[in-house]
């Protein structure tokens, strides 16, 4: 089946190097889970061959929201669309965080753009009581507080300057404030999530955390999203990119 | 005009079109059976196999380059015993061929891998002897005439279904080795394979494929793809299937011209998973708009300057 255009419908510039797109396709809207990502063509030319992968920010009727941040060519090429064009979008794709209904207590750990995966999850993990931990480096590059604070969770920042409240690491954050959880959603740097993981492991806490990988066909059949895991060599975009904490080896995917 | 004729035979196996995934793009059509029908192909080369399941590279695997990609995969594969079980049942549901890709490190290795499939129903073999990146095996037979002449003859003296040579493009002179192949009594060559090549991230002057090196696909490989069909064409008579960066009708119609019966498309399917289809629509109404009664009377039309 052919996947249909997403219609730019909206694009808000967070700050210089974060834009956020409002699309239009109810097939990703309507499937979209937590966690999960879309695959982003982002010029008509075939210099850049591959798509890329965004996460999905949150839905909403038969709009998603995706937030992408400017660091490379095909993002840069992607800030040239404008309101009303159609952007070619695969999704939704991956599997995303799940939530049983006997977790009542959870809370998530994000770490600059790690945040957005994480957004679409608070929004749809209702009825339990949620902390929110989120990292920035500093003030200037804040964003979404207002809208996670809307759910309802208890919002913890930290950022690196000391320029919003906690001063440090939200790993460190995290540890001053950790309750006896049923689940941890994690989502950022991979140095991040491998110390979360530690912490978790420690106290014996659940969690899932989202993986990063560098992709190509992003639904399974190129197998170059490769991951080592207790299960054997998994792939990023088709069996992740959410893990479940007990299954991945972080530190082995750290460059030595 | 009656519809134009798009089947082409390799060996005795005919295909109802001479468009083909190109192996390891496509996994086990699975994953893009969700996009396309796949009874539209004319055939699907599917993941490399080895004789024993393999994991593969370390990650990062893939690298974006100007109109291509470096890859460093290096055969992950459930191994062929596991690919008789779960993907050729899939698979036997489907009009198009079943091309298994297999790649060894000795030539017992492929010996035994073509016992086993022998007897399944696959429809082709493609002998993998090109694979840029594993160390064992495989390239080094791909490398020479004699290799290639020597793991042909001795597959092709127990293959019960038509074997194609996948040949690698880093050699000095294609077409030695692709005669290796017709004599060692192949039924097609497939080439190419991809270009061993490395990106390097300045910033940590570290380069990004985790394995070092890896193999270069897409358009920019696409000229010298050309010139390596279009100079074997010249130098042997069974059929060739030509790759190498299509996108496209266009592009598909350069490796017809330039000496190809079939074509296989790959990296391209990351960008577009519905372009082996457009392609087959597109050249049959290419046929039709410029009265060519058959596929066959492209192959090899090339007009060289004097
Ligand atoms: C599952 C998943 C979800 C993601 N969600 C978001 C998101 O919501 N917002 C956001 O801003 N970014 C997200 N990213 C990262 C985003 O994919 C990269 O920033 C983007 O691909 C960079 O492309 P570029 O051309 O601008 O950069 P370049 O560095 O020029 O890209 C070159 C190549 O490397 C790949 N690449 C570069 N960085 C990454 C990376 N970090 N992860 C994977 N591939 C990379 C690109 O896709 C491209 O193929 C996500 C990545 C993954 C794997
Ligand atoms: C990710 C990836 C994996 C590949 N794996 C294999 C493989 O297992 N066996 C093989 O013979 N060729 C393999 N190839 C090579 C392709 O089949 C093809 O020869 C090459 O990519 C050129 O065609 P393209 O530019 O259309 O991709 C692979 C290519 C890519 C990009
Ligand atoms: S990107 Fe192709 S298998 Fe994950």
């Amino acid at each position: 089946m052919r996947h249909e255009l997403s219609t730019i419908v909206n694009i808000i510039k967070i700050n210089d190097f974060n834009v956020r797109l409002v699309l239009q396709n109810s097939d990703i809207a309507s499937k979209a889970t937590p966690g999960q990502f879309v695959n982003v063509r982002c010029c008509d030319s075939n210099e850049l061959i591959l798509r890329r992968p965004i996460s999905i920010l949150k839905t909403h009727g038969e709009f998603y929201d995706i937030i992408y941040k400017i660091v490379g060519e095909g993002t840069k090429r992607l800030s040239k669309f404008s309101i009303g064009e159609k952007l070619d979008v695969m999704g939704p794709l991956g599997k995303g965080f799940t939530k049983e209904s006997t977790d009542k207590k959870i809370a998530f750990i994000g770490g600059g753009i790690g945040l957005f995966p994480l957004v679409n999850a608070v929004l749809e993990f209702k009825n339990c009581e949620s902390d929110f931990f989120v990292g920035f480096k500093s003030k200037k590059e804040m964003m979404l507080i207002d809208e996670i604070k809307k759910t309802g969770a208890n919002v913890y920042i930290s950022t690196d300057d000391g320029s919003v409240d906690y001063h440090g690491f939200v790993t460190d954050l995290f540890i001053k404030n950790i309750k006896n959880y049923d689940k941890v959603y994690i989502c950022g740097p991979l140095l991040m999530e491998q110390s979360c993981v530690d912490i978790l492991r420690k106290y014996n806490i659940n969690g899932q955390v989202s993986l990063e990988q560098r992709m190509g066909c992003g639904i399974g059949a190129c197998l170059v999203c490769a991951c080592e895991t207790v299960h054997g060599i998994k792939h990023v975009c088709k069996d992740g990119p959410v893990f479940n904490i007990k299954d991945v080896f972080l530190k082995e995917q750290l460059d030595e | 005009m009656n519809n134009p004729n798009l089947s082409v035979m390799i060996g005795d196996v005919k295909l109802n079109n001479p468009v083909i995934t190109a192996s390891g793009t496509f996994g086990f059509g699975r994953e893009y059976g969700q996009y396309i029908d796949l009874n539209q192909l004319g055939g699907i080369a599917v993941k490399g196999l080895t004789l024993l399941p393999r994991d593969g590279n370390k990650a990062p695997r893939i690298a974006e380059t100007p109109s291509g990609i470096l890859n460093s995969v290096g055969l992950e594969n459930p191994g062929v015993e596991a690919f008789i079980k779960n993907e050729i049942p899939f698979l036997t549901q489907y009009d198009s061929k079943i091309i298994a890709n297999i790649a060894g490190s000795t030539v017992d290795d492929y010996l035994k891998m073509v016992e086993i499939l022998n007897n399944t129903e696959v429809d082709l073999f493609e002998i993998n002897l090109s694979c840029p990146n594993v160390r064992e095996g495989c390239l080094a037979f791909g490398s020479s005439k004699d290799g290639v002449y020597k793991v042909t003859k001795a597959i092709k003296k127990i293959a019960k279904k038509p074997i194609i040579i996948k040949l690698t493009p880093n050699v000095n002179d294609i077409t030695t080795i692709a005669l290796g192949a017709q004599e060692g009594g192949a039924d097609a060559i497939s080439l190419i394979n991809t270009i061993t090549g490395m990106k390097i991230d300045t910033k940590t002057k570290r380069p990004i494929l985790h394995n070092n090196t890896g193999g270069l696909s897409g358009p920019c490989i696409r000229p010298i793809a050309i010139r390596m069909v279009h100079q074997v064409y010249q130098s042997v008579d069974i059929p060739i299937i030509g790759m190498g960066g299509i996108t496209n009708l266009e592009d598909a119609l350069e490796f017809f011209i330039a000496g190809a019966s079939a074509i296989m498309i790959g990296t391209y399917h990351f960008m577009d998973p519905y372009v082996c289809e457009k392609v087959i629509i597109d050249l049959e109404q290419y046929l039709v708009d410029n009265n060519i009664s058959d596929i066959k009377q492209l192959t090899g039309s090339i007009i060289l300057h004097e």
